[in-house]
């Protein structure tokens, strides 16, 4: 069904020896084989290796996507492996980009590894760094003076007073 | 057809490591026992299910273990049930081991009840199921 689903490169084989290590501490690896298609979201304690198409969001400990899947949608886990396809947001404080990877959307990670080849597009963004619209906000709101916050009643709340 | 794969309660890896498996690691979906999949499944392969899906799942063939609960349409060409099912099950080969439960109708061809399961529903019997038709 995908073009490199019988190759059997480099970095799947890599991504399947990684999981398959972790997999022996946490008992169990849910793979999504290349002909699996889900709509919807997934929700996961522990590892999850995807090579089919996935059109929802991801969350869970540790999610590898092989060469030839597809993801449409945010991935949310402690540490992503991406070697294929993924159209929306990654956010993991570990992030892994292959060489065959082609990444549309934004990465949060504190610490982040691109091979070269890797197609991005996108912004990185380290975890626990302000959003440059949200610091914008937070500024403007600090140079508020108090009363005039007080002076709305819906308000109060957010002022803190 | 796969009734032969061995031991069922033995693990995937093992048996992906062991080999002589009737289906490749392309085709081969596990969903463990910690995931959780609100939405569809549709594959050609063969799927097994430790986990919970909140939605439909459409196979070639599924293996729906004792841990592994449906909540929605079980649509396959033969399936081997252990665990709970709510919702329709259409197949053409069921079979329902002693922990099955399943709530719900069993649109079959060739129904194998053993000892213990439980099934609550209609069973109506088809000539044949297509699973990619969506009929009955």
């Amino acid at each position: 069904m995908f073009a490199n689903s019988s190759k059997g490169s480099e970095a799947p084989t890599q991504a399947i020896g990684d999981t398959r290590s972790t997999l022996r501490g946490s008992g169990e690896t849910s793979v999504i084989s290349a002909d699996l298609k889900i709509i919807g979201d997934l929700v996961c304690g522990g590892d999850i290796q995807i090579k089919g198409v996935v059109e929802g969001d991801v969350k869970s400990r540790t999610v590898t996507v092989s060469e030839g899947a597809r993801v449409s949608g945010a991935i949310t886990a402690d540490s992503v492996h991406i070697a294929g396809a993924i159209k929306g947001q990654v956010e993991a404080p570990t992030v892994t980009v292959a060489k065959t990877a082609k990444v549309d959307g934004d990465i949060t990670h504190q610490t982040l590894s691109i091979e070269a080849g890797a197609h991005m597009e996108g912004n990185c963004r380290r975890l626990g760094a302000k959003k440059p619209v949200e610091s914008a906000a937070t500024s403007i709101a600090s140079l508020k003076p108090a009363s005039s916050a007080s002076s709305e009643p819906g308000k109060k709340a957010v002022g803190g007073l | 057809m796969f009734l032969n794969l061995g031991p069922v309660r033995e693990s995937s890896a093992r048996r992906a490591d062991a080999g002589g498996l009737p289906y490749s690691s392309e085709v081969y979906t596990v969903i463990g026992g910690d995931l959780t999949v609100i939405g569809d499944l549709t594959s050609d392969g063969h799927v097994e299910i430790k986990g919970t899906i909140k939605g439909t799942v459409n196979s070639r063939s599924v293996e729906l273990l004792e841990s592994g609960v449906i909540e929605g349409a079980l649509i396959a060409e033969s399936v081997i049930i252990h665990g709970c099912v709510v919702g329709p099950v259409r197949a053409n080969t069921v079979t329902a081991a002693t922990t099955a439960r399943i709530v719900g109708s069993v649109f079959h061809n060739v129904l194998n009840i053993e000892p213990g399961a439980s099934l609550e529903g209609r069973r109506p019997w088809r000539p044949h199921i297509d699973r990619h038709l969506d009929v009955d």
